[in-house]
């Protein structure tokens, strides 16, 4: 599937949202920002995080607790920097008509990030069908985001590959 | 189905003696290991499988239809400092990687 958003432009990928998407990412990456500074907690080794922010810093070693709280001790804070980097790079490019190769890649973690916690918090399975949702139906609203964001990170891989 | 969690630990239920394993283990081989989710894109693993590690396209989709088909695929070795740099790089892609001795 080629998208029309992302378009190859020699080493850059240019960019075509409307100014809804525009809109929409600000107000989603802007949500993310304040969960993440509000709710993790730093080196706890993961007691406590919001449920909702779990599969954005996951264990390490799964069935040896004592090196994952020293994992988790160690990292946690460079990962929570380098995702709010992530999310300050897609902010601050979201007026942009094109893109290099860091942010794109900021763009890419970014997107993703916003999907890992839409999805965790929407439980999303595999046989998750879009088609199946009702786009005027206001519940609906949160899974038209999720999937709205797959297709859009769809398209910029698509972009970056070519 | 959220993940690796209540398989590994059946899974591990290794013996660990604490009186032999010490720091000597950092020479031991470790292994990464990427398990299967519902939410990441099957493009954008194969995007980080050729980015992080160099894979071809052909091997970084071989790799992801593991993940996908069997749960989990191996995609990195190496000592334990070069284990937990390469979890964390995947980490902050946002792939559920973790690590141990590859046994």
């Amino acid at each position: 599937m080629t998208g029309t958003r992302f378009g190859a432009r020699g080493s850059l990928v240019s960019v075509h949202l409307a100014d809804w998407e525009r809109r929409l990412l600000t107000e989603l990456v802007g949500e993310l920002r304040s969960n993440l500074l509000d709710h993790t907690p730093a080196r706890d080794g993961g007691d406590g995080l919001d449920p909702s922010l779990r599969r954005l810093f996951p264990p390490a070693y799964l069935a040896d607790p004592d090196r994952d709280a020293e994992y988790q001790r160690l990292m946690r804070d460079e990962l929570l920097a380098e995702r709010l980097e992530h999310l300050d790079l897609l902010d601050g490019t979201l007026e942009a008509d094109h893109l290099d190769d860091a942010q794109v890649i900021a763009w890419m973690q970014g997107l993703n990030e916003l999907r890992l916690v839409l999805g965790t918090q929407l439980d999303i399975s595999e046989e998750e069908d879009p088609t199946d949702l009702d786009p005027h139906d206001p519940a609906q609203r949160p899974r038209l985001r999720y999937h709205y964001l797959g297709g859009l990170l769809a398209e910029l891989i698509d972009a970056a590959h070519r | 189905m959220w993940g690796p969690r209540a398989q590994a630990v059946t899974e591990t239920e290794v013996i660990r003696d604490p009186t032999t394993e010490d720091d000597h283990d950092t020479d031991s081989p470790w292994v990464v290991l990427v398990w299967n989710d519902p939410i990441n894109l099957m493009s954008y693993v194969v995007y980080v499988f050729q980015k992080l590690f160099g894979y071809s396209e052909a091997k970084a989709t071989e790799l992801m239809l593991d993940v996908h088909h069997k749960g989990r695929a191996a995609v990195s070795w190496g000592s334990r400092e070069k284990a937990e740099l390469d979890v964390f790089r995947l980490h902050e892609y946002g792939l559920w990687a973790t690590m141990q001795k590859d046994d």
